[in-house]
């Protein structure tokens, strides 16, 4: 899954190991969520989230997607 | 202090976690990689103790059992007994996957199904073209052990790589 997090961690001056540190994970999850090689837990995603006090929106892209194929759903079943 | 000094110095390294990890305990940290929680580090060395010990008690019951005579009752009393690492290793084991950090839980379920994949496939063709003996077990755990060993070892190997070539990318960031 893309994101922002090495965006929003430049942003807030974090080291991949501080931020580590606050989520309660090793640095190489970090990185391999930073690097798009793994997908993070509903909670560490809400957890990262609330360290940079944004929307799990803002830091995980690609969830538009997914939210305009729930409405395409909606307004298929309203037409019904 | 650059972020590569920062992580040199984290306290979760292996260097700089103190005298617990000095002696022939360390041989158990199997995966040392820099910036692993202390607490995975610790479940991971009680899981690598309780296994060493277990094959360490069955090799001794077996060695009773063969070249001693032992009366049947006590016989199975040593049987028993060589159980109980066996029962601290599944517990430690469960431990270790219950609280560990998420890239090591997948590490460990992804080496955990290419342990029963390879036993699948190695049990199903021994069981259909090899005719029933006594090494069938040892034919269908090995390759499943070895296996999950060498997955498990390969993808920490890799996630520390990644983790270690990715430090500059984020010193540009800083």
């Amino acid at each position: 899954m893309k994101n922002r997090l090495r965006v929003m961690r430049a942003e807030h001056r974090l080291s991949q190991a501080a931020l580590a540190q606050i989520l309660d994970v090793s640095r190489q999850t970090v990185n391999a969520i930073e690097v798009g090689k793994h997908d993070p837990s509903l909670t560490l995603a809400f957890r990262i989230a609330a360290v940079f006090s944004r929307p799990i929106e803002d830091v995980f892209l690609g969830l538009e997607e997914a939210q305009m194929a729930v409405l395409a759903v909606k307004q298929d079943s309203d037409a019904d | 202090m650059t972020i590569r000094q920062e992580i040199d110095s984290d306290q979760t390294t292996p260097e700089a976690a103190g005298p617990s990890h000095k002696g022939m305990l360390a041989w158990f940290d199997a995966l040392k990689w820099k910036g692993m929680r202390e607490r995975d580090r610790q479940n991971e060395r009680r899981v690598n103790v309780y296994a060493f010990a277990w094959v360490a008690v069955l090799i001794s019951a077996n060695v009773i059992r063969t070249t001693t005579q032992i009366a049947e009752p006590f016989i199975w009393l040593v049987v028993l007994l060589s159980t109980v690492p066996g029962f601290l290793f599944v517990k430690s084991y469960l431990k270790m996957f219950r609280e560990g950090d998420e890239m090591l839980r997948l590490i460990q379920l992804e080496a955990m199904a290419c342990g029963f994949g390879t036993a699948f496939l190695v049990g199903l063709t021994v069981i259909f073209l090899v005719p029933a003996s006594p090494v069938w077990g040892i034919a269908i755990l090995m390759p499943m052990v070895l296996a999950y060993c060498i997955r498990v070892i390969l993808a920490g190997r890799e996630v520390a790589r990644d983790a270690a070539a990715n430090v500059d990318a984020d010193e540009e960031v800083k």
